[in-house]
């Protein structure tokens, strides 16, 4: 049993969304958004303001429910549901999921050991050498700069082992080189297999890490291009209203 | 069922260190039951032979008042930073993250009562005849007010009315934890009233069983939902 979530957790992952919408108010957030996505492609979400980006990360890591439309995420062929499909997904929102009154090395076992890692210690600290953190590991997330407190976020998802990465705006308060370093890691996900989405309004960052971009303008999806530096321009100009 | 127990300690040992750390609910508790037994003291010592009436009544009103003030931060601590989620996402079940919270509750109530009842014995010169049922009756209300508590704090937990809400929904639900706490408590401290204290603890340990159930119950269905 053991064995089969752990084959599950490395197999290719699918996400499909089919009409999905969302209304809070009167408003429509989200307006029959469909897409389908799998391990290796890394998507950029992008539109302007109040296009529906954050509502629909939300609602891809089963925070929000859709209001009508069907979501499902299959791994090996299989559809996921319960634990197995809580352990599938890796959440990164504006508010960073990790404990304040916590060290980064804490913060990190203490996803280590939810999400069954073997031999956590080992793979924190891996992973805290990944993220940039080695020499802070020990101190409390809270005297940690945003752009710090961003890593150890970032850390939480390499330790969890989640397949399907959604990322909302995760360049936020990162350095130059932060970011650089971000959009590298988040390439290489993607060559290894995960499926990985983000928001961002940065031309350069879809041209960077992204393979996909999708373009949301007022809850709908108006264009899904490959990535690139004519893909993003593209995208962008179709996001400014200039036309795909 | 190992991978739910490994999950279960990181719970309870995530609390308990940011507990310790911060001391957040130990001070705000510790302090809001010395407080109550200050002025209990100067209300009923007038008569210290009432003492041994006014006992029992003075231990569970502190109980209750105190461990609902730690009820309140019970859940702060995953609101902050929105890392209940991070939980969520988790492969635990809802269930054990719901123990998990019963029993970090448990211990920082048991911590906070433990000088609070020496305080009340001394001040009210009080003496313990029966320690079983006694220690009994205090673990297994402390239960129930645990298991009730977490519940209604996890669902309350994003309401700005929540330290009010609290109180007003789960004291109705604990008044028969109240009156069986502090009967047995009466007889472990030798009311002259000819009762069994064995009649009391069963309900106690009735009413845990059967709330232990309901909750853990409600509590999955409200995480899943």
């Amino acid at each position: 049993m053991a064995d089969d979530e752990e084959d599950r957790r490395e197999a290719p992952v699918e996400l499909r969304c089919e009409a999905l919408v969302r209304v809070i108010g009167r408003r429509h957030v989200l307006r029959e958004v469909g897409f389908q996505a799998r391990g290796g492609e890394v998507v950029a979400l992008v539109g302007r303001n109040g296009a529906g980006k954050s509502t629909l990360l939300a609602m891809l890591a089963g925070r929000r429910a859709p209001d009508r439309g069907r979501l499902s995420l299959t791994a090996a062929g299989v559809e996921a549901r319960g634990g197995a499909l809580r352990g599938l997904v890796g959440f990164l929102p504006h508010e960073l999921l990790v404990y304040p009154d916590l060290t980064a090395r804490e913060n990190l076992h203490f996803t280590a050991v939810l999400h069954g890692v073997p031999d956590p210690a080992a793979r924190v600290a891996a992973v805290l050498r990944d993220v940039g953190l080695e020499a802070d590991g020990d101190r409390l997330v809270r005297a940690f700069s945003r752009g710090m407190q961003q890593r150890a976020a970032i850390g939480r998802l390499l330790v969890s082992g989640a397949r399907v990465w959604l990322l909302d705006e995760p360049t936020t308060g990162l350095d130059e080189g932060g970011r650089r370093w971000l959009l590298s890691l988040l390439a290489d996900q993607g060559r290894r297999g995960r499926l990985v989405i983000f928001s961002t309004h940065h031309p350069s960052e879809v041209q960077e890490a992204a393979t996909r971009v999708l373009v949301l303008e007022g809850g709908r999806v108006v264009a899904d291009l490959p990535a690139g530096a004519e893909g993003a321009a593209r995208a962008f100009a179709r996001m400014e209203g200039g036309g795909a | 069922m190992r991978e739910a127990w490994r999950s279960f300690r990181a719970l309870v040992g995530k609390d308990l260190r940011v507990e310790f750390r911060t001391r957040d609910v130990l001070y705000t508790t510790g302090l809001f039951a010395l407080m109550l037994v200050v002025i209990f003291s100067f209300a009923f010592l007038s008569d210290p032979s009432k003492a041994r009436d006014y006992g029992p009544g003075i231990i569970w009103v502190t109980v209750l008042l105190a461990t609902t003030v730690g009820q309140n931060r019970l859940f702060d601590r995953e609101r902050e930073n929105d890392c209940l989620w991070a939980l969520l996402l988790s492969p635990v079940s809802p269930e054990v993250l719901f123990l998990a919270k019963v029993t970090a509750q448990l211990a920082f109530a048991l911590l906070m009562q433990v000088p609070t009842l020496g305080l009340i014995v001394l001040f009210f010169d009080l003496r313990v005849v029966d320690p079983a049922s006694f220690f009994g009756a205090l673990l297994l209300g402390n239960l129930a007010l645990g298991l009730v508590g977490t519940l209604f704090s996890a669902m309350l937990m994003n309401s700005r009315m929540k330290e009010v809400l609290l109180p007003l929904v789960t004291y109705p639900l604990l008044v028969p934890v109240l009156i069986a706490g502090v009967k047995v408590t009466a007889l472990a401290l030798g009311a002259p009233v000819a009762e069994d204290p064995g009649g009391w603890l069963r309900f106690l340990v009735g009413f845990d069983m059967i709330f232990g159930v309901v909750t853990v119950l409600l509590f999955g269905r409200m995480i899943r939902a």
